[in-house]
């Protein structure tokens, strides 16, 4: 299965037009398109997204790098709940598990860095600030 | 030209999320289908941004779709779910219904003249009840309404006869259409166009039909479902649905057709080949119309006066009595029957309709009558030699013919000889019918001449019906020989029978005569014989209410009122059930129903007994008794002369008087 690409950097998420996705890259691009987006906000799929925006910017349960375990472990329960069972039927190699770790929270914004694995064993891990 | 689906878009809060995520979730089967590696999910760039607002454009396009199918369907026309006003007009002609056809009003009047003469009356004249009432009379076939003398024969479907219904007094009734949504009460005075100084008013006979205003799309599609059965007499759907469309406030329509027990019209074929028959009964409104007219009869013999019972209202459901003028009784009077057409309803299977000729016979001694009178006249003093001093006659009572005068013209023509005996040859016309009979026969004779009827047949018999004549040759010789100057003599005959006035109240529907009228009219006459008729009556002659008294005051009269309506408007397929009654009771604050007494008087027809050829030979006529119904639930199997009472053909007439409340515990 393929699609087209997003580049995620620190401005956003851009699309590639030029280039495309495919297999379990495509499956970890859905993902992370998860993870960013606000859980609720697509009106014909109220289950989509995560609430990694409401727990964080929305929220002040963030208060040190021990309480953003919490919500990192709730966000990743929710994407990887909403991948498994969103994932088109076809997909050969869907996501079997998928980690999000804190690993530094500033002033600026807390780091976190994702890690994606398929069901045949292949991983991806990416880094990434939510400002 | 594409459909244009932008009346049926809905508005963004009436797509729901579900419905676009059934959509997209077969969007995306269908892409798989399709594109098997195109990834799909709501998360990629495809699914997202493409399959999603597709999935929501979609979803609003099918359900303008769906509002299209709905806009097709009857049912939710007549709901009022309607989405494009100017599509479901155009649909809705494909049954012939549009804003232009809306239920005319119909109506019966009756109109009163002081003068007992020929009108005639064009089809376009105008009847106007109140400021925009405008009625049309309903006239079957081409040309003028013509309303004749009393007594006068029926020369077309426009052709009415007056009746006497007072001193100086003559009425006819008419059918009449007008605009919907024009009310007309019973006794309404309508004005007219008509320049006929005899004219003494116009009148509604009862409340017309108050037909159906078009004004909206649900109307118009109760319309079309009424009629998506076709509108004709194929079928019994087709006759109602026509019907009800024409007179949609008739309380019953119960077409009966061959198979039905009740239709006894198509058993007269030797070879059992029957050609489609319809009897088609209707009720206009829960209670009839009384009428009272006067009568003329015609002295058959000393004391005994007949007529043709011949009412303004047409076909009556019951005759409720029969007195002198001021009211009093008469001794005895009897109702025979006769079928005008033994081929469309032998015997009695034309009871009630438009093809029975019901005679009226009076035996008494009290009535006042006006003498008879006889006059001849001849153009010819040499020929023919009738003695006018002795020859003469008389014109006695038929039972089957209204007349009460004959004027007969007889012009000779020259002679024929038939089986050796040369016969006088006369053509002879009925001068205020307008009939003619080509050839009738004078016998030679020492003494008298006779008229041979026999020789010219039944039309002959028709023609001097009641008449009994003789001539007496004013010499010993009756010669027809061509020397005595026999052409062109001509003799009149005026007849004029000794007569006696009636009061006939009776009860009759007047819808029964606008159908009558609807279905001789050319462009709808059906091509299977149909015949209009009133119900078959049977008058309930005791109606006992045996009731459980409750704790409240029982309110009888109120009781009596349902009871009069419930049981009035009892027509096919309305069946009687104790369940309505006792509900009747209860609701008069009774405790419920015990039991009933009810004993009804059923008729085959008004006539008690029935003449099988038309003649008036009471002796030959048979007997056709009423019988008494006990049972309401009983069907009535007896076929007497062709006639069977059943279900589909029985009407119960409930008076009042008749109704008696009994409490039992």
């Amino acid at each position: 299965m393929k699609g087209i690409k997003i580049d995620f950097n620190a401005t956003g998420a851009v699309l590639d037009l030029d280039s495309m996705v495919s297999g379990f890259d495509a499956v970890n691009q859905d993902t992370l398109v998860n993870l960013g987006t606000q859980r609720g906000s697509d009106v014909i799929d109220k289950n989509r997204g995560s609430s990694l925006e409401a727990l964080t910017l929305k929220s002040s349960s963030v208060i040190s790098l021990q309480a953003s375990l919490h919500v990192a472990n709730i966000v990743a329960a929710e994407t990887s709940f909403y991948i498994f069972s969103s994932d088109d039927f076809n997909e050969p190699d869907k996501l079997a598990n998928m980690e999000l770790q804190p690993i530094a929270l500033t002033p600026n914004g807390l780091k976190l860095n994702t890690v994606t694995v398929s069901i045949s064993g292949q991983y991806r891990g990416i880094s990434t600030t939510l400002i | 030209m594409p459909l244009d689906l932008t009346p049926y878009l809905p508005t963004q809060a009436e797509v729901t999320s579900s419905h676009v995520a059934e959509v997209l979730s077969r969007l995306r089967i269908q892409s798989l289908s399709l594109f098997p590696d195109v990834k799909t999910t709501t998360n990629s760039v495809f699914g997202n941004l493409i399959l999603e607002p597709l999935a929501t454009l979609l979803a609003t396009y099918e359900i303008a779709a769906e509002r299209v199918r709905s806009d097709m369907i009857l049912s939710n026309i007549a709901q009022g779910i309607i989405y494009d006003c100017n599509f479901v007009t155009e649909y809705l002609k494909n049954y012939g219904v549009s804003a232009d056809s809306g239920v005319p009003v119909i109506g019966t009047v009756r109109l009163k003249f002081d003068t007992n003469k020929k009108f005639i009356i064009d089809r376009g004249t105008h009847i106007l009840f109140g400021s925009v009432g405008l009625f049309h009379i309903i006239a079957p076939e081409i040309g003028d309404v013509i309303v004749d003398m009393v007594g006068s024969s029926k020369t077309s479907n426009n052709w009415y006869a007056l009746t006497k219904t007072g001193d100086n007094e003559y009425a006819v009734n008419l059918p009449v259409i007008g605009p919907a949504g024009v009310t007309v009460a019973k006794d309404s005075i309508a004005f007219t166009d008509l320049d006929i100084p005899e004219l003494i008013s116009i009148e509604a006979v009862r409340d017309f039909e108050s037909g159906r205003m078009p004004t909206t799309l649900p109307e118009l599609a109760v319309m079309a479902q009424a009629i998506s059965y076709a509108a004709n007499f194929a079928d019994r759907g087709g006759a109602i649905g026509f019907l009800k469309r024409k007179l949609p406030n008739l309380v019953g329509v119960s077409p009966i057709k061959s198979g039905d027990d009740e239709m006894q019209r198509d058993k007269d074929s030797i070879l059992g080949v029957n050609t489609g028959k319809m009897d088609v009964l209707v009720k206009g409104a829960t209670t009839y119309v009384t009428d009272s007219v006067i009568i003329s009869l015609a002295e058959y013999s000393s004391n005994d006066y007949r007529t043709a019972l011949t009412l303004p209202g047409g076909i009556p459901n019951m005759i409720e009595s029969v007195t002198d003028i001021d009211g009093n009784p008469v001794d005895n009077f009897y109702i025979y029957g006769t079928s005008s057409d033994n081929n469309r309803a032998r015997y009695a299977s034309a009871a009630f309709s438009d093809l029975e000729i019901l005679g009226l016979r009076v035996t008494t001694q009290s009535l006042l009558a006006q003498d008879s009178s006889y006059q001849i006249i001849k153009n010819n003093s040499n020929y023919p030699k009738l003695d006018i001093a002795n020859s003469g006659g008389i014109y006695k009572g038929h039972i089957f013919s209204n007349k009460l005068e004959r004027k007969i013209k007889l012009v000779a023509t020259g002679t024929k000889v038939i089986n050796g005996v040369t016969k006088g040859v006369f053509y002879a016309e009925d001068m205020l019918s307008g009939e003619i009979l080509e050839e009738l026969f004078i016998t030679e004779s020492n003494s008298r001449g006779v008229i041979d009827f026999e020789a010219s047949g039944i039309k002959a018999y028709h023609m001097f019906n009641g008449i009994d004549l003789y001539f007496e040759t004013s010499s010993n010789s009756f010669n027809v020989s061509t020397t005595d100057t026999f052409q062109n003599a001509e003799i009149i005959l005026y007849f004029r029978a000794k007569t006696a006035n009636v009061l006939v109240t009776y009860r009759y529907d007047p819808s029964v005569q606008i159908v009558n009228t609807l279905l001789k009219s050319g462009d709808i006459q059906p091509v299977i014989d149909v015949l209009p008729k009133a119900f078959n009556t049977a008058y309930i002659d005791n109606l006992t209410i045996n009731y459980k008294r409750g704790s409240a005051i029982v309110k009888k009269e109120q009781i009596k009122d349902e009871l009069l309506e419930y049981f009035n408007s009892l027509v096919y397929d309305n069946t009687y059930d104790y369940t309505t009654i006792n509900d009747i009771v209860l609701y008069g604050n009774a405790k419920g129903l015990d039991s009933m007494d009810i004993t009804a008087t059923v008729y085959h027809s008004l006539a008690e007994k029935w003449s099988l050829d038309g003649l008036d030979v009471i002796d030959d006529f048979v007997e056709l008794p009423t019988k008494n119904l006990i049972n309401f639930n009983a069907t009535y199997d007896e076929a007497l002369l062709y006639n069977i009472v059943g279900p589909r053909n029985i009407n119960y007439i409930l008076d009042r008087n008749k109704i008696t409340l009994r409490e039992v515990s």
